[in-house]
C-alpha cells in the first residue's frame, strides 16, 4: 500500500516534470521561430511592419522616460546619500565611484530599467496579444496571408529591444546627474571630483555589459509576453492569467540572466 | 496594383516537384475525401468539393462550429483529420506554414464575426493585406484602390473610425472590402449572415454578388469573376438568389447537392426538412 502511494507520487512528479519540459521547449521553439523571421526578412521585407516598430519604440522608449527618470533619480539619490553619509565620517568619499559603477551602472540600472519596461510594455504586449487571440484577430491575420510572427512579434522584438538598450543608457545618464546633485547636497562635492571618482572605476567591460544586458532583457521582455499572449486558448478569462504569467516569468528570467552575465564578466 | 503573389514560375516548380497537380486554371478550390471532427462531433466524413472561377457554392451545415471550422480547414488555417485540399491547383497539406501564408494572399476571407483588427481604423483594416503584401514604392496605388473600394461599399463616412464604433452589418461590409482588396481568385465566406438582421443580410449579399449599380458599371472595383464558397449554418433563402450550387451536409455526409432553385422546384420537400436547424429569410 505504502509502496504504491510512493509510485503514485513519483508518477505525478514525473508527469509534472515532463509538462514543465514541454512548456520550456515550446518557449525555446517560439524564440527560434521568432529569430527565424530575421533570416526570412529578405523575402518578407520590413514592409508595413515599420509602422508597428515605430509605435512600439514610441510606447516602450519615449513614453517610459518620465517614469524611468523618476525611478533613476530616486534610487540614485537614496544610494548616494546613504553611502556618502557613512563614508564621509571616515573621510572615504572616494568609495562613491565604486558604489556608483558597481551598484548602479552594472546591476541596478539594467535591472530597474527592465522592471519598468516589464511593468509597462511586457504587460501591454501580453494583454494585447492575448486579446487579439481571443478576438480571433491573429487568425484573421493568418487568413490574409500575414505571418503573425512577422507582423506582430518581430516589430515588438525590435521595438522593445532597441528601446530597452537606450533606456539602460538613459538610466545611467540620469543617475549621473542626480548622483552628482545628491553628492553636492550631502558633502559639497565638486563636479570634477565626483566625475573623477567615477571615471577611475569605469572599465570598457561596463559598456559591453550595459549593452548586452539591455539587449538580453529587451529580448526576454518582448518574446515571453508575446508567447504567453499568442498561446491563450481563447477565453477572455485567460487574458489576465497570461499577463500575470508573463510578468512573473519575465522578472524571474531577467534577474537570473543579470546574475549570469555579471558572473561571466566580473568574477 | 503590383501585388506579389505566388508566381506562375513558382507554380510550375511546385507541379514539377510533385507539390501540386496540374489542374485547370479555372478550378480555384478542390477537396477530396475531407474528414473533419471537432472534439467528438463528426462534421465531415469525406467531402468532395470543387469550386471554379465565377461559381458561387454554398455549403449548408448543421452546427455553428462546422460553419466556422470547415472554411478555415479549406484554406489551411486549421487542420483536417484526413483528405486532400487544393487551392489554385496547389495541394496545401504538404506545404510549409510560410508557403500556406503566401498562397492565402490569393484568397479573400470573410469571418462570421467580421474578424476586424480593433486597433486599426476602417481604412487601415481594408488596406492591411494590400499594405502588407505590397512593396513600399507601390503604396500610393494601394491607397487609391482602397479609397475606391471603401466608396463602393458605402463606407466612406466611417473610414476614419475604429470597428468598435460600428454596428455588426457595417463591420461585415468592412470585412468584405478587406476580402476583396487583394483581388483574390477565391473568396471564402464563413457564415456571412450570422449576427445580422434580414435586411442587413440582403444588403450584404447584394453588395457581394448583385449587379453593379449604374454609377459603378464601368469601374466596379470588385474582384473579377472569383470562385466563392460560402458556409452557412442552416438555410437562408436570401442566399438562393445568388448561389449556383448548394451542398447540404447532414450528419457529416452530403444530403443534397445541386442548384438551389431546382431544390425549390421539387415542391413538397422544403430544404428545412433536410437539415433541422434555424431557418431565416
Amino acid at each position: 500500500m505504502q509502496q504504491s502511494s510512493v509510485f503514485t507520487l513519483l508518477g505525478r512528479l514525473g508527469a509534472r516534470a515532463r509538462l514543465s519540459v514541454q512548456i520550456i521547449s515550446s518557449k525555446i521553439r517560439f524564440a527560434f521561430q521568432a529569430a527565424g523571421v530575421m533570416f526570412r526578412l529578405r523575402s518578407l521585407g520590413i514592409g508595413y511592419t515599420w509602422r508597428v516598430i515605430l509605435n512600439q519604440l514610441k510606447f516602450t522608449g519615449l513614453y517610459a522616460l518620465p517614469f524611468l527618470t523618476f525611478v533613476s533619480a530616486v534610487s540614485t539619490a537614496l544610494i548616494i546619500i546613504q553611502v556618502l553619509n557613512q563614508a564621509s565620517k571616515v573621510g572615504f568619499e572616494a568609495i562613491i565611484g565604486t558604489v556608483f559603477v558597481v551598484a548602479l551602472v552594472r546591476e541596478l540600472g539594467p535591472l530597474l530599467t527592465a522592471v519598468v519596461v516589464i511593468g509597462r510594455s511586457g504587460t501591454a504586449i501580453a494583454a494585447e496579444l492575448s486579446t487579439n487571440r481571443v478576438w480571433e484577430e491573429i487568425t484573421a491575420l493568418e487568413t490574409m496571408g500575414i505571418d503573425p510572427l512577422h507582423y506582430v512579434v518581430f516589430p515588438r522584438f525590435v521595438g522593445v529591444t532597441l528601446a530597452t538598450m537606450c533606456l539602460v543608457v538613459y538610466f545611467d545618464v540620469v543617475a549621473l546627474i542626480f548622483g552628482y546633485v545628491s553628492a553636492r547636497l550631502t558633502t559639497g562635492m565638486t563636479a570634477g571630483t565626483f566625475l573623477r571618482y567615477i571615471i577611475d572605476q569605469f572599465t570598457m567591460a561596463d559598456f559591453y555589459v550595459t549593452g548586452l544586458k539591455g539587449f538580453l532583457f529587451g529580448t526576454i521582455i518582448s518574446l515571453l509576453p508575446a508567447f504567453h499572449g499568442l498561446v491563450v486558448p481563447g477565453a477572455p478569462t485567460d487574458v489576465p492569467k497570461a499577463t500575470t504569467r508573463a510578468v512573473v516569468e519575465c522578472l524571474a528570467l531577467v534577474f537570473l540572466v543579470s546574475g549570469i552575465v555579471s558572473a561571466i564578466f566580473y568574477y | 496594383m503590383d501585388v506579389p503573389m505566388v508566381t506562375q514560375a513558382e507554380r510550375f516548380d511546385e507541379v514539377r516537384d510533385g507539390e501540386a497537380s496540374p489542374h485547370p486554371a479555372e478550378m480555384v478550390l478542390r477537396c477530396q475525401g475531407l474528414r473533419v471532427r471537432h472534439n467528438e462531433e463528426i462534421i465531415l466524413v469525406g467531402l468532395d468539393l470543387e469550386v471554379s472561377r465565377g461559381e458561387v457554392v454554398v455549403l449548408v451545415v448543421e452546427s455553428e462550429w462546422a460553419a466556422r471550422l470547415i472554411p478555415r480547414i479549406l484554406i489551411g488555417v486549421e487542420s483536417a483529420e484526413g483528405g486532400e485540399i487544393e487551392i489554385n491547383g496547389i495541394s496545401i497539406l504538404r506545404l510549409s506554414e510560410h508557403r500556406k501564408l503566401q498562397l492565402r494572399r490569393d484568397v479573400g476571407y470573410l469571418f462570421h464575426n467580421s474578424g476586424l483588427i480593433y486597433n486599426l481604423t476602417v481604412w487601415y483594416n481594408v488596406a492591411l493585406p494590400a499594405l502588407y503584401h505590397t512593396r513600399f514604392k507601390d503604396i500610393q496605388g494601394v491607397g487609391e484602390y482602397v479609397n475606391v473600394l471603401i466608396d463602393r461599399c458605402g463606407l466612406s463616412r466611417w473610414s476614419s473610425l475604429r470597428p468598435a464604433a460600428l454596428d455588426e452589418s457595417t463591420c461585415k461590409k468592412v470585412a468584405l472590402a478587406r476580402a476583396w482588396v487583394m483581388s483574390p481568385a477565391l473568396l471564402v465566406f464563413e457564415d456571412p449572415l450570422m449576427n445580422i438582421d434580414t435586411g442587413s443580410g440582403s444588403d450584404l449579399l447584394d453588395l457581394a454578388f448583385g449587379p453593379s449599380p449604374p454609377e459603378w458599371e464601368d469601374r466596379d472595383p470588385r474582384p473579377p469573376n472569383p470562385g466563392v464558397l460560402i458556409t452557412s449554418q442552416g438555410l437562408h433563402e436570401g442566399l438562393f438568389r445568388y448561389v449556383d450550387r448548394m451542398i447540404i451536409i447532414k450528419e457529416g455526409e452530403v444530403a443534397f447537392t445541386g442548384d438551389p432553385k431546382e431544390f425549390d422546384r421539387r415542391g413538397k420537400t422544403h430544404p428545412g426538412d433536410l437539415i433541422n436547424t434555424r431557418e431565416a429569410f
